[in-house]
């Protein structure tokens, strides 16, 4: 995995679970990788995938089964919804805002291009 | 004190594989140069290869192989590329010197009578069979004739060698050679001053002042020879420097415990020395 | 697990190179050793395997002192210098005859290390590529098991891949009590295996301090004018603006730069290493 140079390591880490619980590749009750696996896979140091861990268990979106190791939660999709339209409409809507209002692009003419846009992912579904 | 045998046969066995190219074509060499020094006294003697000739030949050979060998022997830790991981190798200062020991003391002498045996029997052969000098065989088969001085010198050599190769890391063989000269005309220089004033504080004696039959007087003395050996003599001589008599002396029983004691802590020091150089050895 | 105190060192005839230096390592950590060229990384990595004796000062590793260099306290470190040799042995014949000398060696772990690497068992060594040996070297480090583990440039003469395959290696073999010393001046192939930051400098630590504590205290960004910020603490310019290190005061989550923040470090920057230090 290719980290990106904003984010927080161990943030992209935890990203990256929740892409992989929300596109149903780990389903809920079912067992992910253990520290030492994914940080191989991911090239870091098992502490990193440990802090993760335990911010995401923070979250709800994992929890620990003593002894077996870290398992998705029944509502983790759920949840990580929840926090990314969350962190969408805290941190990215503003920014998006800032740039349209820059440009001078009215709401109006982004109506038109979103109802299209919701017609082409219908179709494709 | 740390010392385990497994790990000195794990060392003997590491350096012995690792270095195995080296041991092999080291005997070829061996081989080869013993063979070309009989032959060539097998030739240039009227006498061809005889009895004592042989002896004296393997002997000096041995002696010099073995403080060769000596100087050699921590070559691990001569070479930058070597060094690093041959100091972090888990053994002990005592261990390496063990194995160190072994090869010098033990196997490389073995490797020498092997091919001595080889390289001077076919030169025995030639000399006895092609060239009918009718000269019999040295193999060390007089084990008699090899004697102390032969074993002492041996061990002086052996313990001045490894103290070298210790203490020295470039050119440790040539630098061990040059102390081992140095330390031979040191000792050699002291006993001089050492005799000098023995002989040159005492007048010459009466009996020893008595004109020879021929009329000529004694008029001074000279050492021939002194410690380290162990029978001292003098000559007197006349005003032209004509030897006249040999007197033979019992060497004063201070001065033979003096020297004695010396010479056994020198021994004893250089093993010391060899200990304390490879404990102390850093990486730069 | 490792503590010098006060611990000066100089090559004779030259001023010294370690001057003054403290410092303590835990066990479970991989710590990455940061410093211009002639700093000193080496010299440290040697004085923690005893190959070199400090002047003045103390130097323990463990229950030992490594200049004493027990059997026991070699066979609980390895280090894998910048550049070596080795012998002139096939992959198996070298391993068969070093091990023994390692109680902890783990015959499995190294040879699925090797696998992974692409050695195999009767490669000969003197025949291997420079990367290939070092491959070789470190993964017979780790199968010592030894507990600090102290590696000079390891990804020196390595290729991509490599460097992928060395940082699935050490993710996946540190062990809790083991503890790893990386000396390195290619921050980037090592950033996101680095537990702990040392910056050395002038004969000593300038900073020790976890990544988390880092990020935690301050944030790293990139931004197209120097006023969007704030104020930065320390700012360099970057393609498209500036990257800047600023006070983390709105608990803002960011990568940090190491080249970033060792620049800052060296320049001599006296606002950043107070906010870093408890």
């Amino acid at each position: 995995m290719e980290f990106n140079n904003q984010l927080s390591i161990y943030l992209q880490i935890a990203d990256h679970v929740c892409d992989r619980i929300q596109l149903r590749e780990w389903a809920p009750e079912e067992k992910i990788p253990s520290v030492r696996e994914l940080a191989v896979t991911l090239e870091v140091n098992p502490n990193t995938v440990m802090r993760s861990y335990e911010h995401l268990q923070q979250l709800g979106v994992i929890y620990t089964r003593r002894g077996l190791g870290y398992f998705v939660a029944p509502d983790a999709v759920a949840k990580i919804t929840a926090l990314r339209k969350e962190l969408f409409l805290q941190e990215e809507l503003p920014q998006f805002f800032r740039k349209i209002y820059l440009l001078g692009i009215g709401l109006d003419e982004l109506k038109d291009r979103y109802e299209k846009f919701k017609n082409r992912q219908a179709k494709a579904h | 004190m740390n010392f385990s045998l497994q790990r000195c046969i794990q060392l003997l066995r590491l350096q012995f594989v690792t270095d195995r190219k080296i041991y092999g074509y080291g005997t070829l060499a061996l081989f080869a140069i013993q063979l070309s020094v009989l032959l060539y006294y097998t030739y240039s003697n009227s006498d061809g290869l005889y009895f004592d000739k042989q002896k004296e030949l393997a002997e000096q050979g041995l002696l010099i192989f073995n403080f060769m060998t000596a100087a050699w022997c921590f070559k691990s830790l001569h070479g930058r590329s070597t060094r690093l991981q041959a100091l972090m190798l888990p053994v002990t200062v005592m261990e390496r010197l063990a194995v160190g020991v072994f090869f010098t003391v033990v196997l490389f002498p073995v490797v020498y009578l092997l091919t001595y045996l080889a390289s001077g029997g076919i030169a025995h052969y030639i000399d006895s069979q092609v060239l009918q000098s009718g000269n019999r065989f040295y193999y060390f088969n007089r084990i008699g004739g090899i004697g102390w001085g032969f074993l002492m010198a041996n061990l002086v050599f052996v313990l001045i060698g490894l103290a070298g190769s210790a203490v020295f890391r470039k050119l440790a063989i040539a630098k061990s050679i040059v102390s081992l000269a140095i330390l031979f005309v040191f000792i050699n220089f002291g006993n001089d001053i050492l005799g000098m004033l023995l002989l040159d504080n005492k007048p010459l004696t009466e009996s020893m002042r008595e004109p020879m039959k021929d009329g000529r007087t004694p008029d001074r003395k000279s050492w021939e020879t002194h410690s380290p050996f162990s029978s001292w003599r003098f000559t007197t001589s006349d005003k032209d420097g004509q030897f006249l008599r040999t007197y033979e002396m019992k060497v004063p029983e201070y001065l033979n415990w003096i020297e004695n004691i010396t010479g056994y802590l020198m021994l004893l020091a250089l093993p010391y020395l060899t200990v304390l150089k490879l404990r102390e050895q850093e990486l730069s | 697990m490792v503590s010098l105190h006060d611990l000066t060192f100089s090559y004779p005839g030259s001023k010294p190179v370690l001057d003054g230096l403290s410092l303590t390592l835990e066990p479970g950590r991989i710590y990455g050793l940061l410093g211009q060229n002639g700093a000193g990384k080496s010299t440290l990595l040697y004085q923690l395997a005893g190959l070199l004796f400090p002047d003045s000062g103390t130097c323990r590793v463990g229950n030992y002192e490594p200049s004493r260099r027990e059997p026991a306290f070699l066979q609980s470190v390895y280090i894998v210098p910048e550049t070596f040799r080795l012998p002139d042995l096939s992959v198996q014949s070298y391993v068969r005859l070093h091990a023994p000398f390692y109680p902890g060696f783990n015959a499995e772990i190294c040879q699925s290390i090797l696998q992974q690497f692409l050695i195999t068992g009767n490669d000969k060594l003197s025949s291997l590529s420079h990367g290939q040996q070092k491959k070789f070297h470190i993964a017979f480090a780790i199968a010592t098991g030894a507990k600090l583990l102290l590696l000079d440039e390891p990804t020196n003469g390595l290729d991509i891949p490599s460097k992928q395959q060395f940082r699935k290696i050490i993710a996946g073999h540190l062990r809790e009590d083991q503890c790893m010393v990386i000396s390195t001046h290619q921050v980037r192939d090592l950033d996101s295996l680095i537990d702990d930051i040392l910056i050395l400098n002038e004969g000593r630590i300038l900073l020790q301090a976890p990544v988390s504590l880092i990020t935690e205290r301050l944030v790293f960004k990139k931004v197209k004018s120097h006023g969007e910020s704030g104020k930065p603490l320390y700012a360099e310019e970057a393609l498209g603006g500036f990257a800047v290190i600023a006070r983390n005061t709105n608990e803002e989550s960011s990568r940090l730069d190491m080249e970033l923040l060792f620049n800052a470090a060296l320049s001599g920057n006296d606002s950043i290493l107070p906010i870093l230090q408890d």
